[in-house]
């Protein structure tokens, strides 16, 4: 047995009584608040048991902290938010991408933002592990998207050193920062796919990793892409958004397919939804209050007017949710320094 | 499982991690700023370009003779830089004589 008021004991004693076991992890800081699957060797074992690393293989080291991140260490985690065994590589990844430096996962852990990974799952990995990408992808319901969203928050508290309210100085939070996770509906998407997009074949599967504020949906039933766009930008130019003021990230579109749909028969392009995009929504600097408390504004400024974000490029559209012509949706930008998303093979 | 106190008990594996870098402990607070240098850290984010003037002038008021390493000096250890930065941190601490560092301004 291990010293349980050792943090870098392996093993922890407690009681057999589930609720027991989450009441010990929980007042140790070392759950979401949520119940936990207790992590026993054995399950721990299990959800390792189809990768080929060793489980003291050092993936990364997680801020602020500088928490190792093993195999061993994740598999934990994974198995406390309810993984199943084939998650795990695409957890793998997930944090391998959340640790290149241009993520600034240590600004993610500690801003007072309400920031959270939203984890985009693309490829055929979608289908064989059940991940949702169609009606309710960012809802309840689905054990893969809920679960690697959940474990990837699990990770950030526990191996990150993200304690909620201490470290992570998020002033309000949101409910992403339980669980975030997505695929895209490919299947339903006239352009060709994220991950295709960023270089990568449409047989390869990907995970990426891009800091978001929330999400702000859009009712737009129109059917021409003029109306769409005109609902989307006007969502998308909030002066508070993040991105305003730090001139940079990687504000998310997500259209149901019917709304893709719509634009593609009408000629459009994923390219020239951005550009669109990126014109409606500056605004003139005049119109921001003059003085914000972060100086450190680096705003983009074009012809006396701010921008959403560095580029149109920038700007991350992708096609997920169900078939009704209703609702599309924006995920504003965390926005600071490079939070570029990242892709990593899995 | 197995028994302890007659309870029924079994392990699991601890979710922590270990720190990749050692803790260090802070170094002894100095008796008296009066004479000494100290630099000035700054993550460039909620208006330390605002804060730092005050606090040399509070400070020179009662140390006499304390000297300030602007936080030019230093870079933004904020950010995609942050670990290149941090890792050249001691280095130029100790090159620009600091007895003592300013760090830690936040919202």
């Amino acid at each position: 047995m291990g010293d349980p008021g050792n943090p870098e004991a392996r093993e922890l004693d407690v009681p057999e009584d589930v609720e027991e076991i989450f009441d010990v992890l929980y007042e140790r800081g070392m759950t979401d608040g949520l119940p936990v699957i207790p992590p026993t060797e054995a399950r721990v074992k299990r959800m390792m048991s189809g990768f080929s690393l060793a489980p003291e293989h050092v993936l990364a080291e997680l801020p602020p902290k500088a928490g190792v991140a093993t195999v061993e260490k994740i598999a934990v985690n994974a198995v406390m938010a309810g993984c199943r065994p084939e998650y795990f590589p695409v957890l793998i990844a997930a944090v391998e991408a959340m640790a290149q430096p241009q993520f600034n996962l240590t600004g993610i852990q500690t801003t007072t933002n309400p920031v959270a990974p939203l984890a985009l799952i693309n490829g055929p990995v979608r289908h064989k592990i059940g991940v949702n990408c169609g009606a309710g992808a960012l809802g309840p319901g689905w054990r893969a998207n809920a679960t690697i969203g959940r474990a990837i928050r699990l990770i950030l508290i526990n191996i990150g050193g993200a304690a909620p309210g201490e470290v992570d100085k998020a002033i309000l939070g949101m409910p992403g920062k339980y669980s975030f996770c997505l695929g895209e509906l490919e299947e339903e998407n006239p352009w060709e796919p994220f991950h295709v997009e960023q270089g990568y074949a449409r047989d390869q599967s990907t995970v990426t990793l891009i800091s978001v504020q929330g999400t702000q949906s859009c009712a737009a039933s129109y059917l021409e892409p003029e109306s769409i766009l005109k609902m989307l930008a006007n969502a998308m130019t909030a002066f508070g958004a993040n991105s305003y003021t730090k001139g940079n990230g990687n504000p998310v579109v997500i259209l149901p397919p019917a709304h893709a749909r719509i634009f593609a028969e009408a000629g459009w392009d994923k390219q020239r939804i951005k550009r669109e995009l990126f014109e409606r929504t500056m605004f003139p600097r005049a119109e921001m209050p003059p003085r914000l408390l972060d100086t450190s504004s680096r705003q983009q400024i074009r012809d006396g007017k701010i921008c959403i974000c560095r580029r149109p490029e920038d700007i991350v559209v992708i096609v997920a949710g169900g078939p009704e012509l209703n609702h599309v949706a924006f995920l504003a930008s965390f926005g600071n320094d490079l939070a570029i998303s990242l892709v990593r093979y899995c | 499982m197995r028994m302890k106190n007659a309870e029924p008990r079994h392990e699991v594996l601890w979710p922590l991690a270990k720190k990749a870098v050692p803790a260090h402990g802070a170094a002894p607070r100095l008796p008296d700023l009066s004479g000494k240098t100290v630099g000035e850290l700054w993550d460039y984010i909620f208006r330390g370009d605002a804060v730092y003037p005050m606090i040399r002038e509070r400070l020179r008021a009662r140390y006499p003779g304390i000297r300030f390493v602007d936080y030019c000096e230093f870079g933004n250890f904020h950010g995609a830089r942050s670990r290149e930065i941090i890792a050249g941190l001691a280095d130029k601490i100790r090159a620009h004589g600091c007895d003592a560092v300013i760090s830690g301004i936040g919202a």
